[in-house]
């Protein structure tokens, strides 16, 4: 069986919950709230394949001025414009309704950049910015699959940042959004309250064709980066918004029955 | 590696307390006269190695079966239960006579149980058949009951002269043949598990078959002493208070952070 190439983060312990990395040619949703380090951890996602995994990036931004996103990716010691002019990164800073102009029957607003750069990762920031330009949500739909059907003949594989309206509660909010199974994965980002104080909270909700970490872990933004922390192992009902300990004996009891749970399914999390 | 060391630690624990009661205890069970010198030595370590991990597996089982519902680990936690209380029958007296009838039988019959139990509990695992909740105290209770009530049995068999012979000035024929059949049912539990463990990896999983195997080991050694102190008789020792370190094991990894089944 032939394995299954991976896009690394280049965060660690991130690409160790993903089985090794996002699978090659797959679309991403990047759910989160405002705020919680979407555009740090695309930013991160596109640095790491330029500089450590030579893979070029482009960053398609619809609310942010390229000077911005500079300045901001500056703080965190990574030059963009260096890796502008280097060729491995464009940062593209366009409306939405260009982007979905282009392509029908014509080139597409994106191909001189992907001649350019010859990427394999590309960031779109963001679906919600996009979903501002189209009538109805069966159009917003329609107008996702084409553009990701683009990316994927193009052989990227791409990170879609989503803001979900949602703060506290379920995340309800992101799988009804109606453009979710159009991607093969959904990484979600949300602050949640624990023992009354906010922390923020990363899970893997969906990663097609791959098994990968269903852990909830805590993550923060660094002056480094993105850094992912551990599992929230002591705590329940997280992404209801209404978290509380677990019991210590029922959690070792669960584990304890979970390590019996064979019935031909004894796989690791990160086996294939 | 913490997780590694812990073991180690109770393991080498073990090992000391032997050989500092290496002078005080008799190097096999085979001469009744030399059990309780001093006094209760074998009956103490008994239950100092094996009752708190076979109530400690049992209590994790249960616990594991009202949470999950698998029918399997209940099983399989009786069965640890049934073979460490067993051993308690070294409390029974200090006569030749009481150890022949109430310790052997009882033990012979704890090993036995225990193998039944654990084989079932590991072949019902291969179907991961789960009780649905509200239906779960019956059998909870049944298998405790079960157990109890072939225990009581036993015991009451032992002192009506209703069970044959297990022991006379050494473990009879029939002891023997019970404790290869235990020794069979022990093996294929420890395949399966051993299988089991190569595809899933568990920590938890690990020191079970840990914990099969010495128990195996045990079994087989007892039926091949020949005098006691012998090298045999020596691993018949080690192998049976190691068990109970194991199966321990097994149950503080439940403590730690046991990596989750992906989903897909």
């Amino acid at each position: 069986m032939t394995a299954t190439r991976r896009i690394k983060t280049g965060i660690p312990e991130l690409d160790e919950m993903l089985a090794g990395g996002f699978l090659e040619r797959d679309a991403v949703m990047v759910a989160g709230t405002a705020g919680s380090g979407k555009t740090t951890l695309a930013l991160q996602h596109l640095v790491n394949g330029a500089t450590t995994y030579g893979e070029n990036g482009i960053y398609v931004t619809f609310e942010q001025l390229p000077d911005q996103l500079y300045r901001d990716a500056l703080s965190f010691g990574w030059d963009l414009k260096a890796l502008e002019e280097q060729d491995k990164l464009r940062v593209v800073c366009t409306s939405p309704d260009l982007l979905l102009a282009s392509g029908d029957g014509e080139e597409n607003l994106l191909d001189p950049f992907i001649k350019e750069v010859r990427p394999r990762r590309i960031v779109i920031d963001s679906l919600s910015h996009l979903a501002m330009y189209v009538e109805d949500e069966k159009e917003l739909r329609r107008e996702t699959y084409r553009m990701l059907m683009y990316l994927k003949t193009k052989g990227l594989s791409s990170l879609l940042l989503f803001e979900a309206p949602q703060l506290m509660g379920s995340v309800g909010s992101i799988t009804e959004t109606g453009t979710s199974f159009l991607v093969d994965s959904i990484v979600m980002m949300k602050p949640v309250e624990i023992e009354s104080s906010m922390r923020n909270a990363l899970a893997i909700l969906k990663m097609r064709g791959s098994s990968h970490d269903n852990r909830l872990r805590e993550y923060e933004i660094t002056s480094k980066g993105f850094k992912l922390g551990a599992p929230f192992k002591e705590f329940e009902g997280i992404m209801t918004g209404s978290a509380r300990k677990t019991p210590r004996v029922e959690a070792a009891a669960g584990r304890f029955s979970e390590a019996f749970a064979i019935g031909g399914k004894g796989k690791r999390p990160h086996e294939e | 590696m913490l997780r590694r060391l812990v073991p180690l630690v109770g393991i080498q624990f073990i090992l000391a307390t032997l050989i500092i009661l290496n002078g005080a205890v008799p190097q096999a069970p085979l001469s009744p006269s030399s059990y309780f010198n001093p006094p209760y030595a074998y009956a103490w370590l008994n239950t100092l190695f094996l009752l708190p991990a076979g109530a400690a597996v049992a209590y994790i089982s249960s616990k594991a079966f009202l949470t999950g519902g698998r029918i399997s680990v209940q099983l399989m936690g009786c069965g640890i239960l049934a073979l460490c209380s067993a051993t308690l029958g070294t409390w029974a007296g200090t006569s030749a006579q009481a150890i022949g009838f109430y310790y052997i039988v009882l033990n012979l019959f704890g090993i036995l149980f225990g193998a039944v139990f654990l084989l079932a509990g590991v072949l019902i695992a291969q179907r991961d058949v789960v009780i649905p909740p509200g239906k779960r105290l019956a059998p909870l209770v049944a298998t405790y009951v079960g157990l109890a009530a072939a225990g009581g049995l036993v015991w009451l068999g032992a002192a009506e002269g209703w069970v044959p012979s297990f022991f006379e000035s050494k473990p009879t024929t029939l002891s023997v043949e019970v404790l290869i059949g235990a020794a069979i049912l022990f093996s294929v539990a420890s395949a399966v598990l051993g299988w089991n463990y190569l595809s899933a990896r568990s920590e938890i999983l690990y020191w079970y078959e840990i914990g099969v195997l010495l128990v195996l080991t045990s079994i087989l050694t007892y039926v091949f002493i020949r005098h006691p102190g012998d090298p045999i008789s020596w691993l018949y020792r080690c192998t049976t208070f190691l068990y109970g370190g194991a199966f321990l094991n097994a149950v503080l990894n439940s403590q730690g952070d046991e990596e989750p089944k992906a989903d897909r």
